[in-house]
């Protein structure tokens, strides 16, 4: 198992090379100079030409990227052109808010889908089911950040329970962050729900239907006892990928929401750093989310062997 | 096919509102009552009534007239851009398939590097680097859904290679090519199908999220989640800027979602009624 999982990780190295060589080609082709965002349009051109040297934008693109890579596995990521600041620190300040989000998320979509799911099956085929089947879609086919818009206007403009914008750290006060948290959160984690419990109603219904779930019932035990000690932990096995799997998806969400709700997380950075063409933001900023995103994959297949006993990996 | 899915219910709904998104898009010069650019200061913010369906926005343009004409891009992007994932990344899938070894290898490898970033983020990225506009938007769910497709149809081609026809067509001398596109294409074919209406519907709400984030058609060409950007610093004073267009959004999605159900069932039997 070590082996394996010792292979796989060497095997990471050339994708997340690979995937800071896009995230630098894109970078490269962005329309829009860096020196002309942070002098201004009318700064005269010998400045404009010494700051390009400076950041060492006219030398060739190969170059660039060889430096920004040999500095990169040094652990130097570079500095932001617009705020000054080393690129690593700013990202590790805004992790934590996007990580949070996410985890957050998925307690809910699991929680709230995979209960929803197995309603469903249990109830196959009657009002229940339908009525769950079709919310279901609903959720998938919601734009999330239309969903956080509507919770904004229903908990934050009309009810007020809920505070309209700012943010406070978790490690300030805890209970006021948490306040900044649910509706972003809930935002992102009902669109998922739809997708958990789909997944969940569909493997509790062929667990179900297997035989070992027969001889359980022909022992006499339970419906309860049945479902419970029996059937639910095999059809929330595919839940575990699922989950790792989703959690990528939330990454990217998470962009959108916290534009929505102007959190200080990752996906914001990223957002505000293209437009004003902070190039070593994002190409940290990705790297460090694609790079989280490929290593949750990886542990979601290395959790599903150590779960599964007939998963074997070579 | 077309009874069986008639049979469904749900499908039908979905057949009904994705009929309802179709027309809305073809004939928005004939339904639209104002025209979507048109300003007037006068009648600014001025919430849903006779006159304006849905009301109307900061610069007093209809929405009504603006959502309908901003279904257009929703379903141009989608529409091409599943077809052009959908036709490429099928077409590397069967490559990849058949051939194996190295340029399978070398295929799937690159596909690996484009899976490996979040979708979304990946199409931020390639959106923001060709410039914002529709046809940039086109391009990023282009790359980002290609190499999904060629994964699925690779699975595909794998599982049907090693069946008997496939080895009994070979045997009979049917050259690659014969074999990949007489033989495995078309019983590959429906899995596609199903997975393509999930991503046409994953590719509206996609752009409608680039679009809010500032990264589509440009104002005042009117777009849903430019539409709905525009109403976010106004959800207090009128709500239905941003309402509104999203639940267009919802509709047509879910259309598609209900209707790509049905067809799972008609299509692929063995998960029927799952």
């Amino acid at each position: 198992m070590l082996q394996i999982v010792i292979l796989r990780l060497l095997g990471l190295i050339p994708v997340l090379i690979a995937i800071s060589f896009i995230t630098f080609l894109l970078m490269a082709i962005i329309p829009g100079d860096p020196a002309v965002v942070m002098l201004g349009a009318d700064a005269p051109p010998a400045s404009l030409d010494r700051l390009r040297s400076q950041l060492g934008l006219d030398r060739p693109f190969l170059e660039r990227f060889g430096w920004w890579l040999w500095n990169a596995v040094r652990g130097d990521l570079g500095n932001s052109l617009y705020h000054q600041r080393p690129v690593v620190e700013m990202i590790f300040n805004r992790l934590p808010v996007t990580l949070t989000i996410c985890v957050f998320a998925t307690v809910i979509s699991v929680v709230l889908g995979g209960a929803a799911g197995i309603l469903s099956a249990l109830k196959r085929n009657r009002p229940t089911d339908h009525a769950v089947r079709v919310l279901s879609l609903v959720g998938l086919s919601m734009p999330e950040f239309w969903l956080g818009l509507l919770l904004i206007l229903l908990f934050s403009v009309h009810w007020q329970i809920f505070p309209l914008t700012g943010y406070v750290a978790l490690n300030v006060d805890l209970l006021r962050s948490l306040q900044y948290y649910v509706l972003p959160s809930f935002a992102l984690g009902l669109t998922l729900a739809g997708f958990i419990t789909r997944l969940t109603r569909s493997s509790m219904l062929e667990t179900l239907g297997q035989d070992y779930v027969r001889t359980a019932r022909s022992k006499g035990l339970r419906e309860r006892r049945v479902v419970l000690g029996h059937a639910l932990a095999t059809a929330l096995l595919p839940l575990v990928t699922v989950v790792g799997l989703n959690f990528g998806r939330l990454l990217g969400g998470a962009v959108v929401i916290e534009t929505v709700f102007n959190l200080p997380g990752v996906g914001r950075l990223i957002v505000l750093a293209i437009t004003q063409r902070d190039f070593p933001v994002v190409q940290a900023a990705v790297l460090y989310v694609a790079a989280l995103y490929t290593i949750l994959n990886l542990l979601t297949d290395l959790s599903y062997a150590l779960l599964d006993p007939r998963v074997r990996y070579q | 096919m077309i009874k069986r899915l008639a049979r469904s219910p749900l499908s039908v709904i979905g057949a009904l509102f994705i009929v309802a998104f179709v027309v809305m898009t073809v004939a928005a010069p004939l339904l639209a009552t104002h025209d979507p650019m048109e300003l007037s200061i006068a009648e600014r913010l001025q919430p849903p009534s006779t006159e304006h369906f849905l009301g109307t926005d900061v610069y007093g343009r209809d929405i009504y007239s603006r959502v309908l004409y901003g279904s257009r891009i929703s379903v141009r992007v989608a529409v091409i851009g599943s077809l052009l994932a959908f036709f490429s990344g099928g077409l590397l899938g069967l490559v990849s398939g058949m051939a194996g070894g190295r340029v399978d290898n070398l295929l799937m490898r690159f596909a690996d590097v484009l899976l490996a970033f979040p979708g979304l983020l990946l199409a931020i990225g390639i959106s923001a680097a060709l410039g914002t506009g529709e046809t940039s938007i086109i391009l990023a769910l282009w790359i980002v859904y290609l190499p999904r497709f060629a994964r699925l149809c690779r699975a595909a081609v794998l599982q049907v290679k090693g069946l008997d026809y496939v080895q009994a067509a070979r045997s009979m001398g049917a050259r690659s090519s014969r074999v990949a596109l007489r033989h495995v294409g078309p019983n590959i074919v429906s899995p596609l199908i199903i997975q393509a209406s999930v991503y046409f519907s994953e590719m509206i709400l996609a752009e409608a999220a680039l679009s809010f984030l500032g990264l589509g058609a440009p104002p005042p060409t009117p777009s849903w989640g430019n539409i709905l950007s525009e109403g976010r610093d106004f959800m207090r004073l009128a709500p239905w800027i941003s309402v509104f267009p999203g639940l267009f959004i919802l509709f047509s999605v879910l259309g598609i979602n209900l209707f790509g159900d049905g067809l799972r069932d008609v299509l692929d039997p063995r998960d029927s009624g799952r």
